[in-house]
């Protein structure tokens, strides 16, 4: 009887749990359309719509390696295994030209698909809820008035159970909407929306959420480290807002280096946006967690005074470290202080060597920095081929403490030996 | 005094740990083949091969090359008996000033003996790093294309014996 009444309960509560999951991930499919008629989409909303999707960065994970603009199909890595970006062409077939602004603004803001499956949230809709009605609209034109392509989606390669989708809705449970209001001034409503800065600089948790608590503190991407920033950044010299402005539309900032992984796709997109938002992403940027810290103030000053001439660099050591410098990078680089051209930072300035891990200056030095396709300038050849194990974590130990001045990395011959082994040099 | 493996062959030079691969080659050596173009590692005329692995010579310190082997162009053909690659490159009249030629065929020497085969994207692909001034890089392709589809066909067959390192010669 007793055991009855108990199954009863577990069959009554299994039950109302599916139910309710059901209800929480199960939405209508949104009724296909037929895309926008040519000349109906007001020329100046398309126009805004382009300056939004060059601060969003859309075409970087919207555009696979030689294929057509935002067809898709780029291999998104996730520690869940692989997922692929889709086709938001306005192809009716493969792409979003079926779908209705309503069907666009669920998608951008909640990341339901307009069939009513979950979008997963590498596709930074917890950002995009904070755009206005009109902001998404003027996405929605700009992207309907591109050429529709034919490129299906490919299926994606997640392990279980990451793989099902409907579980995402907990996700949404948990984390959706972002738990930090929206801030008034233009610049942040930028960054923490249609930019998604914290995409990739805001660490996240075991299931992929951004941990609001530490906002912009710096996280892992790619197989790079998306440096912190604002007040926690570690480069040398604190980032100015128009130091960061020019960065953002160009790649390069005379005092901290050049964009260079995933980063340097998005500068890249970035030199479309209009240079007035650029100034106001920076202006929040460069503000977060107020004005650096007294230790940090010191050692820009003692930087600026060694960079002027007026106080002596850092004593340098000898050895094979110094020796591979003499030979490979100070024909360029110089004495870490000076360049050869104006286009160089000063590689004692370079963000990459005062971070708190040798990752981004190691995978700097293999694979080099190479312009993009179709862009100009210097590249900086990678080094996989020329230098072994042992002699990279020479010549990083020389870069850390002789060149930038900061205390040894402890991890170094670990970090060398693990990221030659991902490498596949050429 | 440094040792140093080139072309199979100890030799030993006099030189600080930090000069340029290039400069002893040249200098020291006078193995003239692999060029000095810019010095920065930008335009590929010093590639030669490390370990099998196509790099700047210009930009590799003599003093790290302790148990490593180079190899240079002199080490593929002669004028009277030129290496495949060599050959198609002739075939091909693939130079015009020629100051890159040696660079170019090092660097793709090194994709042929990893991947005899290379498709026409593997060819651009890896041929890229190396820059030719007088605009020559149609006809270069063509004979990394030729020597390509040579190589290709006969690796089906069994390696010959005395081949080293997977040389092609």
């Amino acid at each position: 009887m007793r055991l009855g009444r108990l199954f009863l309960a577990v069959l009554i509560l299994g039950g109302a749990s599916a139910a309710a999951f059901t209800a929480l991930s199960w939405h209508r499919s949104d009724a296909p359309v037929s895309p926008p008629a040519a000349g109906s989409i007001p020329p100046a909303l398309a126009t805004e719509g382009a300056r939004l999707v060059a601060l969003g960065n859309c075409a970087d994970c919207h555009t696979a390696p030689g294929g057509r603009p935002y067809a898709g199909g780029v291999a998104i890595q996730t520690p869940y295994g692989h997922l692929f970006s889709t086709n938001i062409t306005p192809d009716t077939a493969t792409g979003i030209g079926a779908w209705s602004l309503a069907a666009f603004t669920r998608a951008m803001r909640t990341g339901i698909s307009r069939d009513g499956h979950h979008l997963y949230p590498a596709f930074p809709y917890p950002h995009y809820a904070a755009l206005s009605e009109h902001e998404i609209a003027a996405i929605y034109a700009y992207l309907m008035t591109r050429k529709p392509i034919s490129a299906a989606a490919r299926d994606d390669d997640l392990a279980f159970p990451f793989n099902i989708r409907a579980l995402v809705a907990v996700w949404n449970l948990l984390y959706w909407p972002a738990t930090v209001p929206p801030p008034e001034d233009a610049g942040g409503h930028i960054a923490e929306g249609i930019a998604h800065c914290g995409a990739c600089h805001t660490p996240r948790n075991q299931i992929g959420a951004e941990r609001t608590e530490s906002a912009y503190a710096g996280a892992d991407v790619d197989g790079w480290h998306a440096p912190a920033l604002g007040a926690a950044s570690p480069a040398p010299i604190p980032w100015t807002e128009a130091e960061l402005a020019l960065y953002l539309s160009g790649g390069v900032a005379p005092h901290h280096g050049v964009a260079a992984g995933p980063m340097q796709a998005v500068t890249a997109n970035l030199a479309f946006a209009d240079p007035a938002d650029l100034h106001a992403i920076a202006a929040y940027i460069a503000g977060i967690g107020g004005p650096a810290d007294p230790v940090r103030q010191a050692r820009a000053t003692q930087t600026e005074a060694i960079l002027s001439g007026t106080a002596p660099p850092p004593p340098r050591s000898g050895g094979p470290g110094a020796e591979i410098y003499a030979g490979a990078c100070a024909i360029c680089h110089q004495d870490g202080w000076h360049t050869l051209s104006q286009n160089l930072t000063p590689l004692a300035l370079a963000t990459s060597l005062s971070e708190a891990s040798p990752r981004n200056a190691l995978r700097v030095i293999l694979e080099g920095r190479h312009p993009r396709e179709s862009e100009a300038g210097p590249q900086m050849p990678g080094f996989a081929n020329n230098l072994t194990a042992q002699q990279m974590v020479d010549v990083l130990a020389y870069l850390r403490t002789s060149i930038a001045g900061r205390p040894a990395w402890t991890d170094l011959a670990e970090t060398v030996a693990s990221m030659r082994r991902e490498q596949e040099p050429q | 005094m440094i040792a140093i493996d080139i072309n199979g062959r100890s030799r030993s030079v006099d030189a600080t740990p930090e000069t340029p691969l290039l400069y002893v080659l040249r200098d020291n050596l006078k193995l003239n083949g692999a060029k000095y173009g810019c010095g920065l590692g930008q335009c590929g005329a010093c590639t030669v091969l490390l370990d099998g692995k196509p790099v700047f010579s210009c930009l590799t310190p003599v003093g790290s090359l302790a148990g490593r082997r180079v190899r240079t162009i002199e080490s593929l053909g002669t004028e009277a008996s030129p290496s495949p690659l060599q050959r198609a490159f002739i075939d091909e009249q693939a130079a015009q000033c020629g100051y890159c030629s040696a660079g170019m065929v090092m660097r793709a020497q090194a994709l042929l003996e990893t991947n005899p085969g290379a498709s026409d994207t593997e060819i651009r692909a890896r041929m890229q790093t190396n820059l030719c001034r007088c605009g020559t890089h149609m006809r270069i392709l063509r004979a990394v294309r030729r020597a390509a589809a040579a190589l290709g066909s006969a690796s089906a067959s069994p390696p010959q014996a005395g081949m080293r390192d997977g040389a092609v010669k």
